[in-house]
C-alpha cells in the first residue's frame, strides 16, 4: 500500500513525525475507538484507553520497523490496553459485567432490550474470547487478520469464536426462558 | 481488504444474525473531530515534560540513542565474557628464564650460609633416591662419604657430650 509506506516514512522522520502522527490518528481513530468501546463499553473508559493507545504508539514509533501493517500494530496495542484496563477495573470492583449492567442508564447507549441482553452475554465471556468475537462479528476481520494481531493460530481463533457463539446463544436462551 | 464472506454467514445464528451490523453505542457530539487534538496535546505535554527534565536524564537518553546499535552491545558482551573468563582462570605466574636460579648458585648460597640451616636438613632419609642439587646419589655412592665423616668424628668429645 503506497499510502501506508509514505506514512511510515514520514513517521520515522523526526521533522515530519508530528503531522504524520496526526494523519495516523485521523485515519484509524474511529476503528480503534469502536474496537475499544465494544470491549470496555463505557465511553469515558474507551476514551482513556484510546488516548493511551495512541500515546503508546507514538512512544513506540522508534521500534516500529514496518514488519506489520500500521492498523495491525495499532489494534494490537489497543487490544492489550483494553485487557489491561478491564483487569484494573476488575480489581477495583468495576468489572465488565458491572459495566454491562450500567449500560441501561448510559447516555451513550441507545440499544433495545435485545441489544442489552447481547451486551450482557458478551460480558460473560473470557477476555480473549470476547476480543476474538468482537473482531470477527463487529470489526468484520478475517481469521488471518485476527491471527496477525493477537499472534494466535487461525485454528485456535476458530475454536475460540465457535465457543463464544455457543455461550452467547446459550445465555440468550436462558434469559428468554 | 478482501474478506471471506462465507466465514460469518454460516456461523451466526438467531439474534446474532439479526443484529449483525447494528451499533447501539453513541459518542458525544464532535468527539472524533476533537480527538486528534486531544491526543496531540497530550503527546506534546509529555514531550515538554521530557524536555524540561534534568540534564542528567537528557544525557541518559542520548547515551541510549548512541548505544542503540546492536554491534556495540555485542562487543560489550564479548568483552565482559572475556573479562569474566580471565578473572575466573588466572594464568600461572611464570618466572622469566633469565631469573632462574641455577644449582651452582644454590650450592654457593648454602656454602656461605651454612650456619642458617638446621643440621637435620642434611640428614639422608632415603638414600635410594637422594637428589641433592639435581644430582642423584645411589646407596653405594653414599657409603664412602659416611665412612669419611665417621673417621673425622672425635669419639672422646662425643662421649663427653653424651
Amino acid at each position: 500500500m503506497p499510502h501506508e509506506k509514505n506514512l511510515i516514512d514520514r513517521l520515522q522522520t523526526r521533522s515530519s513525525r508530528e503531522q504524520a502522527f496526526r494523519d495516523l490518528v485521523l485515519l484509524y481513530q474511529e476503528r480503534i475507538y469502536w474496537h475499544v468501546r465494544r470491549f470496555v463499553l463505557d465511553h469515558e473508559d474507551a476514551n482513556d484507553v484510546v488516548q493511551n493507545t495512541f500515546i503508546k504508539a507514538y512512544k513506540g514509533l522508534e521500534g516500529f520497523k514496518g514488519d506489520s501493517k500500521l492498523y495491525t500494530w495499532l489494534y494490537r496495542i489497543a487490544s492489550n490496553e483494553s485487557i489491561t484496563y478491564i483487569n484494573k477495573a476488575k480489581r477495583s470492583l468495576k468489572g465488565d459485567i458491572e459495566a454491562a449492567e450500567r449500560l441501561e442508564a448510559d447516555t451513550y447507549f441507545d440499544g433495545d432490550a435485545v441489544e442489552l441482553m447481547l451486551q450482557r452475554a458478551l460480558a460473560q465471556l473470557p477476555e480473549k474470547q470476547r476480543l476474538v468475537f468482537n473482531m470477527k462479528y463487529y470489526d468484520d476481520m478475517t481469521y488471518q487478520e485476527i491471527s496477525n494481531i493477537l499472534d494466535t493460530s487461525v485454528g485456535a481463533l476458530k475454536a475460540s469464536f465457535h465457543h463464544a457463539v455457543k455461550k452467547i446463544e446459550s445465555y440468550l436462551k436462558n434469559v428468554r426462558v | 481488504m478482501k474478506k471471506l464472506k462465507h466465514e460469518e454467514d454460516e456461523t451466526f445464528p438467531g439474534v446474532l444474525k439479526e443484529r449483525k451490523g447494528s451499533n447501539p453505542f453513541k459518542v458525544p457530539h464532535n468527539y472524533f473531530e476533537e480527538l486528534p487534538d486531544q491526543i496531540m496535546s497530550h503527546i506534546n505535554r509529555e514531550n515538554t515534560v521530557v524536555g524540561d527534565s534534568p540534564r542528567w536524564i537528557d544525557l541518559i537518553e542520548r547515551w541510549k540513542t548512541w548505544l542503540n546499535p546492536r554491534p556495540v552491545w555485542i562487543l560489550v558482551a564479548i568483552l565482559l565474557a572475556a573479562g569474566i573468563f580471565l578473572f575466573r582462570n588466572p594464568q600461572p605466574v611464570i618466572m622469566p628464564v633469565g631469573n632462574a636460579i641455577t644449582s651452582v648458585e644454590i650450592a654457593e648460597y648454602v656454602r656461605h650460609h651454612i650456619d642458617d640451616f638446621e643440621e637435620s636438613d642434611f640428614y639422608i632419609n632415603d638414600p635410594e633416591s637422594l637428589d641433592i642439587l639435581g644430582e642423584t646419589f645411589q646407596s653405594g655412592d653414599v657409603d664412602p662419604i659416611l665412612k669419611d665423616l665417621m673417621d673425622q668424628v672425635d669419639i672422646e668429645t662425643l662421649q663427653r657430650i653424651l
